[in-house]
């Protein structure tokens, strides 16, 4: 059919209930506590580290933010996720502290090192940004 | 010490509750689901100029604009973009707002809408008129179960619901639609307000060339279509159209019941998406731990890591095949994607829709909806799908006339060639 309301996808990757799913991930997260779903509770209480990083980003505490991430950074048993997206706050952390051509290193090591991953891809993104100095500071 | 004329530090609440057990009340509210305010969104679009107007078209008038500034607003306040597609969105309401405003039917107002909204450029953000809206909430659509796809200028039959009318007269896949009601499709043909009971006149053509008459009475159907059936040598091919949390219970059981069998042909070229959750659910079903499947991102450049569902499942460890196609969107992609960076599945057929952002949708004044891609959404292997789409392993051409009207199936022949193989 070709009105423009079906050229869309008609079922939609809805969240009709965003706290709903959030609320799915922790239930996810407390009933799994035996068996299968412990991969997720660890990678979980090891992402806490980005999350404070993130909170200190946000109140512009960089130099907390770079502690968190390089005591993260440290811990030999990061899965790939947390320790690719440890390496992309360490840029974005860089960029808080004005050290923009560190920044611009760090990112460029993270799509080196993480090509294939989120992180890989918001780095690429970020670098375009920088290069066409639209960039937010 | 608190300064008592400070507002609330929770929202901004009316004085008269603000006794504490009921700003405790008003706190637990926030939780549920946002401010108990009322807050009434304006637009900089004009606002209705009553004396200039006759008092009926004042009162559409105005309630257009109240749809209008609704969606402007919630578009505003929350589209992923912060950019908005690098559109002036305060200007886009000074074009769209008074065409919008001077609707004459519900029609017109949410193809205006629309049209502003298609400037953003995303697959997802849309007005859905309050007809089509009631058809999403209650998960079933008032149809005779045919699909139409438009192939060499004439609308062809590319698949017929079981459950419908048309299945049940003997409508078959690879007839050609002609007319409705007496009237020519046309080449922008699309489906007209319908309800249940009524009946419609269709007329076809055979691929032998002979035109059948049908009247066809429309009847409620499901909007997710779900079929399990055996293939050889052990195989089990199985489709469903949509996720939401019956479809991926119903898909869980029947993983469940065939957890023996050697392959699983998962059909997802009709699927056009639906709940996160739902997804989060289907991709739990295919690996032995939970596994992180994408990342969102917010207006605000927020990040959140969504993890599969292991919660009752199936945890089917055989061979699998994923049927994609152009059709294949949004959860469809995310489900695709999961299982083909994961290397748990192939992909075959053809490149998927590239449709995938997580949209919210919100009710509008008149019962309609309008729903706002809220996250941007990357999969785990670094890949954006909007826009893009995801490239099938195995690139299946698509289907001829002839073979559809043979009832061929080169996708799923090619996924049963591959999943017996040793």
């Amino acid at each position: 059919m070709s009105t423009s309301r079906n050229l869309m996808p008609t079922g939609k990757f809805q969240i009709s209930d965003f706290k709903f799913a959030i609320a799915l991930q922790a239930i996810a997260l407390l009933t799994a506590l035996a068996g299968p779903g412990c991969a997720t509770i660890k990678l979980n209480l090891q992402a806490s580290g980005l999350m404070l990083a993130y909170d200190d980003i946000k109140k512009e505490r960089f130099d907390d933010a770079m502690a968190e991430v390089e005591k993260l950074a440290q811990r030999p048993d990061l899965p790939p996720e947390v320790r690719s997206e440890a390496a992309y706050v360490k840029a974005r952390v860089l960029e808080g502290q004005k050290k923009l051509p560190e920044a611009i290193a760090q990112y460029q090591e993270v799509v080196a090192a993480y090509p294939n991953t989120p992180d890989g891809y918001l780095a690429r993104k970020r670098l375009r940004e920088l290069e066409a100095g639209k960039a937010k500071p | 010490m608190s300064d008592p004329k400070a507002p609330s530090p929770i929202c901004h609440l009316p004085k008269a509750i603000r006794h504490p057990a009921l700003t405790l009340l008003a706190g637990l509210l926030l939780l549920g689901g946002g401010c108990v305010s009322v807050r009434v969104p304006v637009s900089p679009a004009p606002r209705v100029d009553a004396a200039s107007l006759p008092k009926a078209e004042v009162a559409r008038a105005t309630a257009n604009l109240r749809v209008f500034d609704t969606v402007w607003d919630q578009v505003h306040r929350k589209h992923y973009d912060p950019s908005f597609n690098g559109l002036d969105w305060n200007d886009l309401a000074r074009t769209y707002g008074p065409r919008a405003t001077a609707a004459v039917d519900t029609r017109t107002l949410y193809q205006t809408i629309n049209e502003m909204l298609g400037r953003l450029n995303d697959s997802h953000t849309a007005a859905i008129e309050p007809r089509d809206a009631s058809e999403e909430r209650a998960g079933q659509r008032a149809i005779v179960g045919i699909t139409l796809r438009r192939v060499n200028d004439a609308w062809l039959i590319a698949d017929v619901n079981p459950g419908g009318a048309a299945a049940r007269a003997g409508v078959k896949p690879g007839w050609i639609a002609v007319k409705r009601d007496g009237m020519e499709l046309g080449e922008r043909y699309s489906r007209p307000t319908q309800k249940p009971g009524q009946v419609v006149r269709w007329e076809f053509l055979t691929p032998e060339g002979q035109t059948v008459v049908l009247d066809l009475e429309v009847q409620p159907l499901p909007t997710a279509r779900l079929e399990v059936r055996e293939l050889s040598g052990g195989l089990v091919y199985i489709r469903f159209d949509g996720f939401n949390l019956p479809a991926t219970r119903w898909l869980s059981k029947e993983l469940e019941r065939h957890r023996t069998a050697p392959g699983i042909v998962l059909d997802l070229r009709h699927n056009s998406g639906g709940l996160i959750a739902s997804a989060l659910f289907a991709v739990g079903e295919f690996f032995p731990e939970a596994v992180p499947v994408f990342v969102t991102l917010d207006q605000k450049g927020e990040r959140f890591r969504w993890a599969s569902l292991m919660l009752g499942s199936a945890n089917y460890a055989g061979r699998l095949a994923v049927l994609t196609g152009p059709q294949t969107a949004s959860a469809a992609e995310i489900l695709s994607s999961a299982l083909q960076e994961k290397g748990r599945a192939t992909i075959i057929g053809r490149r998927t829709a590239g449709a995938l952002l997580a949209a919210v949708q919100t009710s509008l004044p008149d019962k309609g909806m309008v729903q706002i891609s809220e996250l941007d959404v990357i999969t785990m292997g670094g890949k954006r799908l909007e826009g893009e789409g995801l490239a099938p392993d195995i690139e299946i051409p698509v289907s001829t006339l002839a073979q559809l009207r043979a009832d061929e199936d080169p996708e799923l022949t090619a996924a049963i060639a591959l999943l017996s193989k040793p």
